[in-house]
């Protein structure tokens, strides 16, 4: 059933409705018939066009990772697994960009489902995921994904595949290759690998919608004083520019910030995301990237078109936000990784610095959103009472 | 999943009867339940009574937000008491829907949003902060016969009272004492993590003294809200202090029950569905026989239901930016609000009952029958 069009609060005079009821009723018909609103056309294209083929992305990866772990694990000849621990790992890193391109997305059934750790266990300071994976593969337990998926988080996921494919001493072939009649460690490694593709096929599936299901991004896209999850488009609407204002501090402060220190003797490498296979810098580059499509509208109607056209938010904040997001991927270009050894040479340090000192300004343009739309970003979550 | 089969059927009856506006809802023979909330529409702070099936009864515009609404027992007064570091307490009328008397602290003190009465309705009973005196709880003692006169105060010798509940014996105050520290020179600072103590204290009426003090199981839990069951099982909902730990990850347990004299007993959770509260609790409350309760976690979007008896988790529901919970006893279920403005019947499903527009429901919810 279509749900009749919402008309903006702020054009309905009570008094008008009362005395002209019937011309009432008639504006009423003229707006369902006219141009179609701005908010549902937003809400649709990034949910349809943005958002949807991020998750179709991730999954055709895991898909690829998982069988490709089970090509490795049932290579026979010592160069020819070497070859294809090297393919492996290079999907790992397919799989892990893919990932950061869907992680800044503070919404739907990852967070519903509580699902995110289940991806990637990170930020993981004690190193539990050598430890327990190393506890996994030494204990009794069957292997199976079902296994994992009743483990601790720390041996799900994408970090817990990184360690096994890049991990100096966890990775070695041949502790692939010492265990008979079936190396333990290949059994996990193909178990974890088929967890994160059922995970990410779950995503992917109730975003999509099917058969027995509709889909979130409707869910999302369709506000409603009946629907449960966004009564109004403000509701909708505030979880993208959530999105926008967490992700771009995740990406500043956790992934750069934190590594990179007050100076070099204070860097952290081992605080960078994926430091094992050196990725980080390119993880932090495709979040920006998801970040950019969700406010730019990745070739359609954008929330950038929202607040210029619709919304009439003061340009000059839209072309510092445009301005910010340019100078952030310029300074991207300036560094070449990995950054996990950069972060300890004194000649890089001020061009990090730099790109923190830009991420920073993005961050505080987008956080300036939400008040020149009227909205607020949570309220009994930022309480504190 | 419950949303599903929730959307399912709303969208196979077509008419979407779950949403009773304000006016247009069903004729019903029985007075649905009147729900009192504090509510931010805009900028403007608001008391608000709102009566499930028919919509808004009231909405009174106040200058100082408002945290959580109690009745006075045989009345049709309630108060809505400012959060802190506000200074007023606001007695309704929820008949006539308007404010009757507005209460001011004394100077140097503030509330904590959270008061009790007496079962005869004489006395209310106001945490405080004496923020002069580094930070000391109080409890104010105001006499409704005699237009809210403050007549007198206990000391608790502990930082941070939070909410209280009358035990079923009529005169002891169970008291969630949170132990963080503020002053309103320092906004909401907290200004004392490295030495906080929080406890669930018992205090007696009678004698103005704390006759039992249970410790938080952990240094940086702060103790905050709690409900009393009528057999005297007291369930108390903390909030972990994170950023006192920014290189510890608590994925422990945030809700406890106490009885007797035995110490806090932790409900049973997997670390995930704690991990999923995000830290924090915003509201406990048990149906009336006391074998049911609900939690509400704003920060991690989800809603509790406990079996108390068993001390475990019975389901875990999603609802964004949800906060205030109630009791519904003539249909046996939960009901919670949210930042969006939703209402939700919360039992062994989750419903959406009504949506408030332009509304956003405070932390706690009363529900008046």
């Amino acid at each position: 059933m279509k749900r009749t069009k919402q008309i903006p609060p702020q054009t309905l005079d009570k008094s008008t409705w009362l005395r002209w009821p019937l011309l009432a009723v008639f504006a009423l018909t003229l707006a369902a018939c006219g141009k179609e609103p701005a908010e549902p056309k937003l809400l649709a294209h990034t949910a349809h066009e943005v958002i949807v083929p991020l998750y179709a992305a991730l999954d055709a990866e895991a898909v690829k990772q998982r069988e490709l772990s089970q090509a490795f694990c049932q290579a026979g000849e010592p160069d020819q697994q070497k070859s294809l621990q090297q393919q492996l790992q290079t999907q790992w890193r397919a799989t892990m960009s893919a990932w950061a391109g869907v992680q800044p997305i503070g919404f739907g059934p990852l967070e519903e489902g509580n699902l995110r750790w289940k991806l990637q266990f990170w930020p993981d300071r004690k190193d539990l995921t050598r430890k327990k994976v190393e506890a996994l593969i030494s204990s009794d337990d069957d292997l199976t994904a079902e296994r994992v998926a009743s483990a601790s988080v720390s041996v799900q996921g994408l970090a817990a595949l990184e360690y096994l494919l890049f991990d100096a001493s966890g990775s070695a072939l041949q502790r692939y290759q010492d265990v008979e009649p079936v190396s333990r460690r290949c059994l996990l490694l193909q178990a974890i690998a088929a967890r994160v593709q059922q995970v990410t096929h779950r995503l992917l599936s109730e975003w999509s919608g099917d058969i027995n299901q509709p889909s979130y991004a409707d869910t999302f896209s369709q506000p409603g004083a009946d629907n449960d999850r966004y009564p109004d488009n403000n509701a909708s609407i505030a979880a993208l520019l959530d999105t926008l204002v967490v992700g771009s501090e995740v990406v500043k402060r956790n992934k750069l910030g934190i590594p990179v220190g007050k100076d070099v003797g204070h860097a952290k490498p081992y605080r960078l995301e994926a430091w094992r296979s050196q990725h980080s810098l390119a993880l932090m580059q495709a979040s920006v990237v998801t970040l950019e499509q969700l406010y730019r509208g990745n070739g359609g109607y954008g929330l950038q078109n929202y607040l210029l056209e619709a919304a009439k938010v003061d340009a000059a904040l839209l072309r510092d936000i445009d301005e910010s997001f340019k100078a952030v991927n310029a300074q991207f270009m300036l560094i070449e990784g990995p950054l996990f050894t950069q972060l300890k040479q004194p000649e890089y340090h001020a061009t990090l610095t730099e790109l923190h000192r830009r991420l920073n300004v993005l961050q505080r343009n987008l956080n300036k959103l939400p008040d020149s739309l009227g909205i607020k970003l949570g309220f009994n979550s930022n309480d504190g009472d | 999943m419950q949303r599903r089969k929730f959307l399912q059927l709303a969208m196979a009856g077509g008419a979407l009867s779950v949403l009773p506006l304000a006016g247009c809802g069903p004729k019903v023979s029985q007075p649905q339940p009147l729900l009192l909330s504090g509510s931010d529409n805009g900028d403007q702070h608001t008391l608000c009574g709102w009566q499930l099936g028919q919509g808004e009864r009231f909405r009174l515009p106040v200058a100082q937000r408002v945290h959580a609404p109690l009745m006075r027992p045989g009345s049709n007064e309630a108060v809505f008491v400012a959060r802190r570091p506000g200074t007023l307490i606001y007695v309704v009328d929820v008949q006539e829907g308007i404010i009757k008397q507005q209460l001011s602290a004394p100077s140097d003190r503030h509330f904590y949003g959270h008061a009790i009465f007496s079962s005869d309705g004489r006395w209310l009973y106001v945490p405080e902060n004496a923020y002069a005196e580094q930070g000391r709880g109080k409890i104010g003692v105001y006499d409704a016969t005699a237009g809210f006169q403050r007549v007198q105060e206990f000391d608790l010798d502990g930082i941070g009272p939070h909410q209280l509940a009358l035990m079923p014996d009529g005169f002891t105050l169970a008291i969630a004492l949170g132990g963080i520290q503020t002053h309103p020179e320092h906004s909401r600072d907290k200004l004392n993590l490295d030495r906080m103590q929080s406890a669930l204290l018992y205090l007696d009426t009678r004698s103005g003294q704390v006759t039992a003090r249970f410790k938080a199981p952990h240094q940086h839990l702060s103790l905050r809200h709690l409900d009393v069951a009528k057999d005297g099982t007291v369930m108390v909902g903390a909030q972990f202090q994170s950023s006192a730990n920014p290189d510890e990850s608590y994925t422990g347990p945030l809700v406890f029950i106490q009885r007797g004299k035995h110490g806090l007993q932790a409900l049973q959770a997997s670390e995930e569905a704690w991990q999923a509260q995000q830290y924090y609790i915003a509201s406990v409350v048990m149906n009336s026989s006391g074998t049911l309760a609900i939690s509400t976690s704003p920060r991690g979007g989800v809603v509790n239901l406990w079996q108390v008896a068993e001390a475990r988790l019975l389901k875990q529901y999603r609802v964004k930016d949800v906060a205030g919970a109630g009791y519904l006893p003539a249909e046996g279920g939960f009901v919670v609000s949210n930042g969006l403005g939703q209402l939700f019947k919360v039992s062994d499903e989750l419903q959406l009952l009504e949506h408030a527009a332009a509304t956003r429901w405070d932390n706690h919810l009363l529900v008046n029958v």
